[in-house]
């Protein structure tokens, strides 16, 4: 494959050229309630262009070999129409070309497995939700993908990495009466089918939240002080926070370029912010980019102060920062863009009875369901929550949807625990969806959050 | 997709074969400067089989390895996915061709862009973004009854913003259509007079308060 993808790089006459070829291989099984709604086993592939000229910056993405001629032309002529036509001349920061495979190491490989036991596994998890009377329905569906990728520039790089994620999510609904609640289930990641496997406990807990649910309170709206736990915090720091650390969203806003100012205080001192692919056995793990450069750990925010940003090499030259290796596709159709890998808060030394002391009187509030960001406001939802008092989490509650600022929220987390935990199921949908992108935190204290409700 | 077609019927009682192609091309404009140019040449096939009352599916980018394919869907019978129905009966369908011609390349949609952001920039003091796309594409459906149906067609659209200072919030239009057309002026005149009108600031109060949806948030009411 590498020289057949060195033949096309041939074809283009320009300052840099690149070609990542992937080949997928993709099952996917639906159900809806007990009904099997979808099963499928898919094997697909494509290439992208990326070509530098003159200045002029441009990718080109195409699924037949036969149209490499068509495209590189068309990727020539977009790169000297972007050069001529006033574009911010590009330059790409210096990264070594690296001549590497990566293979990652699997508890259990789900690509030789039938259909049919995966099948049979998502089948089971379904029936703990369903055989519960007061479940109504469910909607629960399996994905594995495997993909394969190979990259090869003018720079002399040339790689092969794959990346194998599973995934067994969806979502339970109980009913009572008028009274209808839903939860989310989900389990995933990078390191194998296995991860997929023992999980009925979890599973079975989620069906009992979903059902304690029809007996709990709606949350009475007002402006609290709560402790989030670690997945409320992971989707905070990711939505709220993360993507104004991708310099491609940033880039062309002054003003928010001067606010995400390296060495800026925007968080309080006991905050500090990673987003790290390389951790290992996580979602989001990868080694390298789909622009080549190997992906390192990356300090966003240390003590409350801006330390770092994820970049491209096209954004790293732009804002003369060094590259991090965070320019990932989705997949074969898509050039990469800037993207978060396994972003989290640092955990620091209090445990959750010890925050939940802190609180004092206020909510804990657990499960992320949803939510958007619009500036640098947010709104989420959180599956459920309890009602704190002297320290000590009381009745549950539903229906609970926080907003804030970004800014005073950073600057509103007094206290962060240790017990750090990563998200399974990513889902970041910025142009294009990243099912890696993992985020987390321990549970952290917030002096005030405004929740929605009666 | 014929020849897949063959391969696939003779181990299935029914089969579709749906393929899809299409060129995207894209431009952006940042900040009122040229930002991207992009084109995306996208194809793919999708198989679907019924044997026995039971159905797989499978689909490709690229329809090389068709035995494969035709493999895979044969392979996800054994989930047991009932078919629902069966295939339609052949009838003469004639060729659907609703595409208009896509005259330029990029150029045309840098142009544009240029004028939506030249337009703004001289009303506004916010930062203004403009893209444009342009897609045409060719699908087609075969199946094992006779069918064989095509459908060849073009989109336009442009979108147009105002981005407020410290943020990403925006007004924003957008604009589609069959093939090229001017974004229209009174939409631009709309953008720039919404953002003129909300310089005023006013910071709301966190708490309860009866609120007024234009019709364009009402969205986000239901």
């Amino acid at each position: 494959m590498f020289d057949r993808l060195e033949k096309m790089l041939g074809l283009v006459q320009a300052d840099y050229a690149d070609l990542r070829y992937e080949l997928a291989r993709e099952t996917s099984i639906d159900f809806s309630g007990r009904e099997l709604t979808g099963l499928s086993a898919s094997s697909t592939d494509g290439f992208v262009w990326r070509v530098l000229k003159n200045g002029g910056w441009s990718q080109v993405s195409f699924a037949k070999p036969e149209d490499a001629e068509r495209a590189a032309r068309s990727a020539v002529e977009n790169a000297e129409l972007l050069a001529r036509g006033g574009a911010r001349p590009v330059r790409l920061a210096p990264a070594p070309p690296t001549g590497d495979e990566f293979h990652p190491k699997l508890n259990e490989d789900p690509r030789p497995v039938p259909a049919e036991a995966k099948l049979e596994l998502l089948r089971r998890y379904n029936s703990i939700a369903l055989d519960h009377p007061k479940v109504a329905t469910t909607d629960a569906a399996y994905w594995d993908l495997a993909r394969d990728k190979y990259f090869v520039s003018t720079e002399g790089a040339r790689l092969r990495e794959e990346l194998v994620t599973v995934r067994i999510n969806g979502e339970i609904v109980a009913k009572e009466g008028s009274l209808t609640q839903r939860v989310r289930f989900g389990f995933g990641g990078s390191d194998g089918l296995a991860r997929l496997r023992g999980r009925e406990a979890e599973m079975a807990d989620r069906v009992k939240i979903c059902v304690d649910l029809l007996g709990a309170e709606p949350v009475k709206g007002g402006e609290y002080r709560v402790v989030l736990d670690q997945s409320m915090a992971g989707v905070f720091t990711h939505e709220a926070f993360g993507h104004f650390c991708e310099a491609d969203i940033i880039e062309d806003n002054p003003t928010m370029r001067e606010k995400m100012r390296i060495g800026a205080k925007l968080g309080s001192n006991v905050l500090s912010i990673t987003d790290d692919p390389t951790r290992p056995d996580q979602l989001g793990f990868y080694r390298y980019d789909d622009e080549g450069v190997a992906a390192r750990p990356v300090a966003l925010m240390k003590d409350g102060v801006l330390s770092g940003r994820l970049h491209s090499r096209r954004t790293a030259a732009e804002f003369g920062e060094p590259v991090t290796g965070h320019c990932v596709a989705q997949d074969y159709r898509y050039a990469p863009i800037i993207r978060m890998g396994c972003i989290f808060i640092e955990p620091r030394d209090k445990t959750k009875e010890e925050l939940l002391e802190l609180l004092g009187d206020g909510l804990y509030l657990c499960n992320h369901m949803g939510g958007s960001t619009s500036g640098e406001n947010f709104t989420f939802g959180a599956q459920f929550g309890f009602e704190v008092k002297n320290g000590k989490p009381g009745r549950m509650l539903r229906d609970i949807n926080i907003s804030g600022n970004l800014y005073a929220t950073l600057e509103g987390i007094s206290a962060a625990g240790n017990d750090l935990t990563l998200s399974e199921i990513g889902g970041c949908g910025k142009y294009q969806m990243n099912f890696r992108s993992c985020n987390g935190g321990p549970h952290v204290l917030v002096d005030s959050v405004v929740v929605g409700g009666r | 997709m014929e020849h897949l077609l063959e391969i696939a019927r003779k181990q299935a009682d029914a089969v579709t074969v749906f393929g899809l192609s299409y060129t995207v091309d894209n431009v952006m404009f940042s900040n009122a400067r040229l930002k991207s140019a992009d084109t995306y040449l996208n194809s793919g096939t999708a198989l679907t089989v019924v044997k026995d009352g039971k159905q797989g599916f499978a689909f490709t980018r690229n329809l090389i390895d068709r035995e494969g394919l035709v493999r895979d869907a044969l392979a996800v019978l054994a989930g047991g996915v009932e078919s629902a129905g069966g295939l339609p009966l052949p009838v003469k369908l004639p060729s659907l061709d609703t595409a208009a011609e896509q005259v330029g390349g990029n150029v045309v949609l840098v142009d544009e862009c240029r004028r939506m952001t030249d337009f703004l920039s001289s009303r506004v003091k916010g930062q203004v973004n403009a893209a444009a796309t342009r897609i045409t594409d060719d699908q087609r459906v075969l199946t094992s009854t006779g069918v064989d149906a095509r459908c060849l067609s073009t989109h336009y659209g442009a979108h147009a913003a105002a981005l407020y200072p410290g943020t990403n919030a925006n007004i924003a239009r957008g604009f589609r259509a069959k093939a090229f057309t001017p974004f229209p002026e009174k939409d631009l005149q709309f953008i720039a007079d919404t953002y003129n009108a909300s310089e005023k600031e006013v910071k709301a109060v966190s708490g309860r308060t009866r609120v007024l949806f234009l019709p364009f948030t009402a969205s986000a009411l239901i």
